[in-house]
């Protein structure tokens, strides 16, 4: 009898033991699983978001949101060659940069794979989307600004501001504001408005230009009948040289905005003020990395 | 006798089997049950270190730099940023994007151990990329974290 006492309390504690053991085991397999996802997860997102950050640096743009504010910080010309330089991010990344449980790759809007440079090379543009208003260069040399909305979504603009730094030219005309010839604002053809009252597509447009010499000066008229077309010659000059100009155009719309900067070095500041707050800025690719345990697809 | 000498043994093996059980206890208890939390906690800093160090410009701050350098300024002003009890190991590889191709490998790489650390087997790794593209130069930063 003695015996089999001893025999079941032995038992039932070295499967008491058993069982606790598994069930420690359990536990922590579980919580491995768990940090496993967070892990995988915050690697994503970070590779994610290394990316991006670099796909901006290339562009020699920062864009940002606040509110109804879209904003564009920009400097051109392009004083690299920004297709190859697509290329070689996306072999770095390819060959470099993933690895065994990270992979990643650019995508089109329909999710295929595809070579960033060739993709992009059509594409020198920042879309503020839904409404498609298109802040672009015309290439990816830079050599000009080129805003672009169509007239269904046009009434989401409700104000833009335009600075532009000249880094190497001085103004070489009168900012008397007389609307004479000579005059640096002097517009023709001249489309502007006083007031935006029975306008149907009218731009409330603050332009203002500095030059290498820290002159600041802000255009005098700041609405625009945009159904038509407003040109401004702005004459600069650099050192002796003689002067040329640089060409901007407001209207006509789907062209909100043309800049012709003939080569000029220049930082611009750009700030859509929209009626909504829903919208987004992205470029024209999707990044994808994915591991194991989590994935992210979104647009650049 | 033989009676004895069966207790005794009875009794060892019980014991041995006795102090198998709770040394697993104990190790799954307190050791294994910290590390998963100890290294999302290493790679979530790691990777906050990297993008700081990104971010500002940093890394971009090394290339052509010497190693003397790098180590000099990662050991005075970048890894006191880290909390005291964490040790780093970063490499940091520059390659050169000419005439289409990154050539056979890292044209520079950089390595610096945080001081006072010595490698353990746990560790976590973190890594993220850079760019200087007026130069067409792109980092591959990679660090190793573990706990001193």
């Amino acid at each position: 009898m003695r015996g089999i006492f001893y025999t079941a309390i032995t038992f039932l504690i070295v499967s008491s033991l058993i069982f606790y053991i598994f069930f420690i085991s359990l536990t922590n397999v579980g919580r491995s699983n768990v940090i496993t996802r967070e892990l995988s997860a915050q690697r994503v997102y970070y590779a994610w978001r290394s990316v991006q950050d670099n796909f901006g640096d290339v562009l020699g743009v920062k864009v940002g949101k606040d509110g109804y504010i879209a904003s564009f910080n920009d400097s051109l010309p392009a004083d690299i060659d920004i297709l190859s330089l697509f290329n070689a991010l996306d072999v770095f990344i390819q060959n470099y940069y993933q690895d065994e449980t990270l992979q990643m790759r650019f995508e089109d809007p329909d999710g295929n794979k595809v070579n960033l440079s060739a993709f992009m090379k059509d594409k020198p543009v920042i879309p503020i989307k839904p409404m498609n208003i298109n802040y672009g260069w015309g290439d990816w040399g830079k050599t000009r600004l080129h805003i672009v909305v169509d007239t269904s979504n046009f009434s989401y603009i409700d104000k833009l501001d335009m600075y532009i730094k000249l880094k190497n030219v001085q103004f070489a005309c009168n900012w008397n504001h007389q609307g004479s010839p000579g005059d640096c604002d002097y517009w023709t053809p001249d489309k502007h408005v006083e007031s935006c009252d029975g306008v149907q597509y009218c731009l409330e447009f603050n332009l203002t230009y500095e030059d290498s010499n820290r002159v600041v000066v802000n255009f005098v008229y700041h609405y625009f009948n945009v159904s038509k077309q407003s040109v401004n010659n702005l004459n600069v000059k650099h050192g002796n040289e003689s002067s040329f100009f640089i060409k901007t155009q407001v209207g006509a719309l789907p062209t909100l905005l043309d800049i012709d900067l003939k080569d000029v070095e220049v930082d611009t500041f750009t700030k859509f003020y929209l009626t909504t707050t829903d919208f987004y800025i992205s470029y024209a690719a999707k990044f994808n990395v994915t591991s194991d345990f989590a994935k992210r697809i979104d647009w650049l | 006798m033989h009676k004895g000498f069966v207790f005794t043994m009875d009794a060892i093996v019980a014991s041995f089997i006795v102090i198998f059980a709770l040394g697993i206890i104990i190790v799954l208890t307190t050791t294994t049950s910290n590390l998963p939390f100890d290294k999302l906690q290493l790679d979530s800093i790691g990777n906050d270190f990297l993008a700081v160090l990104e971010r500002n410009g940093t890394f971009i701050s090394y290339i052509g730099k010497s190693q003397d350098f790098v180590s000099n300024d990662m050991q005075s002003n970048q890894y006191p940023l880290l909390p005291v009890q964490y040790c780093a190991n970063t490499t940091i590889k520059v390659y050169k994007w000419q005439t289409g191709s990154f050539g056979s490998g890292p044209e520079t790489t950089y390595n610096v151990v945080r001081t006072d650390c010595a490698p353990t087997y746990e560790r976590t790794r973190v890594k993220r990329m850079d760019a200087a593209f007026g130069s067409a130069q792109f980092l591959l930063i990679e660090m190793e974290l573990w706990l001193k």
